[in-house]
């Protein structure tokens, strides 16, 4: 079969590779090669025009599950997505998860979508995220194992939201004897808003009960950074008035609550400083226990007992007030990474000692860009000073504690100073530790600890890899 | 640990790993099983001989694939007839064959066979103990570039050849460039017939499983069947003699580069036997068809049973090939004393498994030459058909055929073989990428 036509066997190598046998009949391999092309052609002409009249089938949920026949089956499933889509990070990737049930089987299966396809279905937005309540068609490829059966999503297109829980905006002041995946609205203040593995949970104090709210972390990855974190942040502040709009879902089949799915049915109300005595800075210590709105240079922070506290400067940097604010408040109006020092702000709040007022609202007035400084600058800069360092490359670093993290960095000024990231911001960050020979911008406030000189970074915008 | 002292005893492991093992050995040589069809079968029968036990199932599974090990050699080397992993192993066996060596091939791919079995339950019962999760934990996430590196590595590895044959330009080009064009073709070829096979209703729902065996099929078994019938092969006389002609030297360098290919190949996804043994084989430097064949042995039986034996290593929790995924369906080992069993299992079953090879051996080459080996391939031809109709059905034989001529143009343009793999990589790096979406698009079924 190897021998070709323009070479005959010579003796020696028919005695030595093909001892006892007949002379073989020479082939003209060119002649085979333009047949195995043509061949090759008409076979992938012939599967395509099968596969086109095959198409994949729907198959009910009871099919798939302990059955290890299917395992590697690539499927269509038709049913009711049951929980919210949650967003987590597994073996460094970013994987989304949702529950679907049909009328077949009892249990939900769950399918996974692993990065690039979970960032490619939250980047397209809410109207691909399959969602609690939603009627979809999924493709899917099974997975059986001894105990569970499960799925991986295939593809973005395969995603099919057939139908999805809508209608007039009906508000209740209770989710009592409301059925799940119905679509309701509420208002109220927020009461106990609280971090969980799902999202950002909290309660509506409504006027005659109280309703609990789910905004899921998926919505963190399916929107802008712009649109989420003034949304969240005031949603993590106790009395912030709220009237939002979502799917009904019982937790654990027992605990209703709302689970928000598009952050365009969150409505916040618009900061109002007419409501707030505006009073000029140095004013502050005349209206203890009054509200007062006042503008100032944002000047320092520092953080003490979970309390941050912002200094806030009349405009001639003669006059300082200290704002209190929690750490999403902050994040949320001062950002060190974005919002720089001595950028003009308006600060509504209660006063509650001569200096000190507590924060309720504020915006920016006229924006200074991060203070840029070399790591030699940074060390001369007094404590509380917001600030940034680019292009610093790590010298050494560890985790302590609870999981923050200590980074050396030195830069071109060869001098090093110490970057301490709480373990708050670790775990927004989605990195792992930075290692030696790293390039980093950071930014963050001044701090000295144990008398040791370092950057605090408060947000996940104030550690970026560079290289 | 009690409960599964209280079900599992050392007699059970045995009973069931031996009647694994003898089932393994009854098919095993049957040309064009591939070791994930033979399973289905072997799951199969299962309940009959262990009443329907789920714990046997690991060790029957187990026995079942370390005879299949041995006993495949067999049909790849009297029978021109291959899995992928057998790809690097057609030119030397076939060249033992047609000098009238058969049997001398099957036992260095024994030798081979056999000291790749006592390395993998050795290692994995005392270094591999520590080592492995250190090792999984490590390579975890990089398994995609690992894959991405290998194939880009088939087609370097592949440089142009003949380019002096020619007597213009344009001739020497085209015969420098035929082979590497020739796999190029044969790689996206079979990519695409994946991609129809795995992402449309072609194949049944209810043998899922098997949706690539009409693509395996005929990628590395119908071509060739049907080459030894157009051509009309006659085999010569075989010494069936018990002896081979090697050097220690040859042997530790074979089993060297057999184990690291296994291992590789076992280790991480979609990376197959002869994926593993063309890296291994570059790592260690093979020279010669004896290190080759034992190279082989040791690369088959490293990668079919230690993809396996990780699912019975109680800290690793991986499930690696198409055996593990099945077995782990019905019962997951999950102590540390199933594993000890498990590595033992191993080393009886070899022992049992080399026996029964060199015999069957022998057998096969006094047989051989007295029936016409056209013959003996025509009737292996209709039963190779006639499984894919049983199991996938009609338009499991259009599969196949598309297969078949992709298996041929792969023997005609003289590429690798394992490029047919692309049925399973191009799938899987289309995914990772995420441009799956565009191909189906592009090929029409979405």
């Amino acid at each position: 079969m190897s021998t070709s036509s323009k070479h005959e066997t010579s003796d020696i190598e028919k005695y030595l590779y093909y001892p006892e046998m007949a002379p073989r009949r020479p082939v003209n391999m060119g002649l085979l090669r333009v047949l195995a092309v043509i061949l090759v052609i008409g076979g992938v002409v012939g599967v395509y025009y099968a596969a086109v009249k095959s198409p994949m089938p729907i198959v009910p949920i009871k099919d798939l599950e302990n059955n290890i026949l299917m395992n590697y089956a690539t499927v269509y499933i038709e049913g009711i997505v049951t929980s919210p889509p949650r967003v987590d990070i597994s073996g460094g990737k970013l994987r989304l998860t949702i529950y679907v049930r049909d009328n077949s089987s009892p249990t939900e299966l769950p399918i996974y979508a692993y990065d690039p396809l979970a960032s490619e279905i939250l980047k397209q937005g809410v109207d691909k995220l399959p969602f609690i309540g939603d009627r979809v068609r999924l493709l899917i490829q099974v997975r059986v194992r001894e105990d569970y059966t499960y799925a991986y999503l295939q593809d973005a297109r395969g995603i099919y939201i057939l139908s999805r829980p809508s209608g007039e905006r009906v508000y209740v002041d209770s989710l009592v004897n409301i059925a799940q995946y119905s679509y309701v609205c509420s208002k109220g203040t927020v009461r106990n808003p609280r971090n969980v593995s799902a999202g950002l949970l909290f309660d509506i104090r409504t006027a005659t009960g109280t309703v609990t709210v789910l905004v899921p972390n998926a919505l963190y990855y399916a929107y802008s950074n712009e649109l989420v974190r003034p949304i969240v942040g005031n949603l993590s502040l106790p009395g912030t008035y709220v009237d939002l709009c979502g799917v009904v879902y019982y937790y654990r089949e027992t605990s209703p609550e709302i689970v928000v799915r598009e952050l365009e049915e969150v409505r916040l109300p618009v900061v109002q400083p007419v409501l707030f005595t505006v009073i000029d800075i140095r004013d502050v210590p005349n209206y203890i226990n009054k509200d007062v709105s006042i503008t100032g240079l944002f000047y320092a922070i520092y953080y003490s007992a979970g309390t941050y506290y912002v200094e806030i400067r009349s405009t001639d940097e003669a006059f300082a007030v200290n704002v209190t604010m929690s750490r999403a408040q902050v994040i949320s109006l001062l950002n060190p990474a974005t919002v720089g020092w001595k950028t003009l702000v308006r600060i509504n709040g209660t006063v509650t000692a001569p200096s000190m007022l507590r924060y309720v609202a504020g915006e920016i007035l006229e924006k200074k860009d991060p203070l840029t400084v070399t790591v030699a600058d940074a060390l001369s800069h007094p404590v509380g000073r917001p600030l940034r360092i680019v292009n610093a490359t790590v010298t050494s670093s560890s985790t302590v504690g609870a999981g923050n993290w200590r980074i050396y960095i030195r830069d071109a000024s060869g001098s090093t100073i110490l970057v301490f990231v709480p373990s708050s911001t670790v775990s927004e960050l989605g990195i792992s530790l930075p290692q030696p020979g790293t390039v980093v911008d950071v930014a963050g406030y001044r701090e000295v600890y144990g008398g040791e000189q370092e950057v605090v970074v408060i947000s996940r915008e104030g550690l970026v890899i560079r290289g | 640990m009690i409960v599964v002292e209280y079900f599992i005893t050392v007699f059970d492991v045995i009973l069931w790993g031996l009647m694994g093992a003898s089932l393994g050995l009854a098919l095993s040589w049957i040309p064009g099983l591939h070791i994930a069809n033979l399973m289905i079968l072997v799951l199969y029968a299962t309940p009959l001989f262990t009443g329907g036990n789920e714990y046997a199932a690991p060790y029957f599974a187990l026995g079942a694939v370390v005879a299949f090990s041995f006993m495949s050699s067999i049909a790849s080397t009297y029978l021109s007839v291959s899995d992928e992993s057998m790809m690097l192993m057609l030119f030397p066996s076939q060249r033992y064959l047609l000098v009238g060596r058969g049997h001398r091939a099957v036992l260095l791919y024994c030798i081979g066979a056999l000291i790749g079995a006592l390395f993998l339950a050795v290692f994995m019962t005392t270094i591999g103990v520590v080592v492995m999760p250190i090792i999984y934990n490590l390579f975890s996430p990089y398994y995609w570039f690992a894959l991405l590196a290998v194939v880009l590595f088939m087609f370097l590895s592949e440089w142009p050849k003949e380019s002096d044959l020619g007597r213009s330009g344009l001739e020497r080009l085209w015969l420098a460039w035929r082979q590497i064009l020739g796999g190029l073709l044969v790689f996206f070829a079979s990519g695409v017939l994946g991609l129809y096979a795995t992402y449309s209703g072609l194949i049944k729902l209810e043998v899922s499983f098997a949706r690539l065996t009409p693509l395996f099929i005929g990628f590395f078994g119908l071509p060739w069947v049907l080459r030894n019938i157009i051509s009309r092969r006659t085999l010569p006389a075989q010494d069936t003699r018990h002896v081979v002609e090697t050097a220690p030297s040859a042997v530790i360098n074979g089993a060297t580069s057999g184990i690291i290919g296994g291992g590789i190949a076992a280790f991480f996804p979609v990376i197959t036997g002869g994926m593993g043994a063309l890296i291994g084989g570059h790592m260690a430097s093979s020279r010669g068809d004896d290190a080759f064949l034992i190279s082989q042995g040791a690369a088959r039986t490293v990668y079919y049973t230690g993809a396996l034996f990780f699912l019975f290593h109680p800290t690793m929790r991986i499930t690696r090939g198409a055996v593990a995924w099945l077995v782990g369906g019905l019962y997951t080992p999950k102590a540390w004393i199933e594993f000890y069993y498990g590595a033992a299992l191993i080393i009886l079953v070899a022992g049992a498994s080399l026996l029964g090879t060199i015999y069957m051996s022998k057998a096969v080459a006094k047989l051989l030459t007295r029936v016409s080996y056209a013959k003996i391939s025509a009737v292996i031809a209709v039963f190779l058909v006639a499984l894919v109709y049983y199991l996938t059905g009609f338009n499991g034989l259009i599969l196949l055929a598309a297969a078949t001529a992709v298996g041929f143009a792969a023997m005609v343009f003289n590429t690798r073989l394992s490029y047919c793999l692309g049925a399973l990589i191009l799938p899987v790096l289309l995914n990772i990428t995420g441009y799956t979406d565009e191909a189906l698009t592009l090929l029409g079924i979405r």
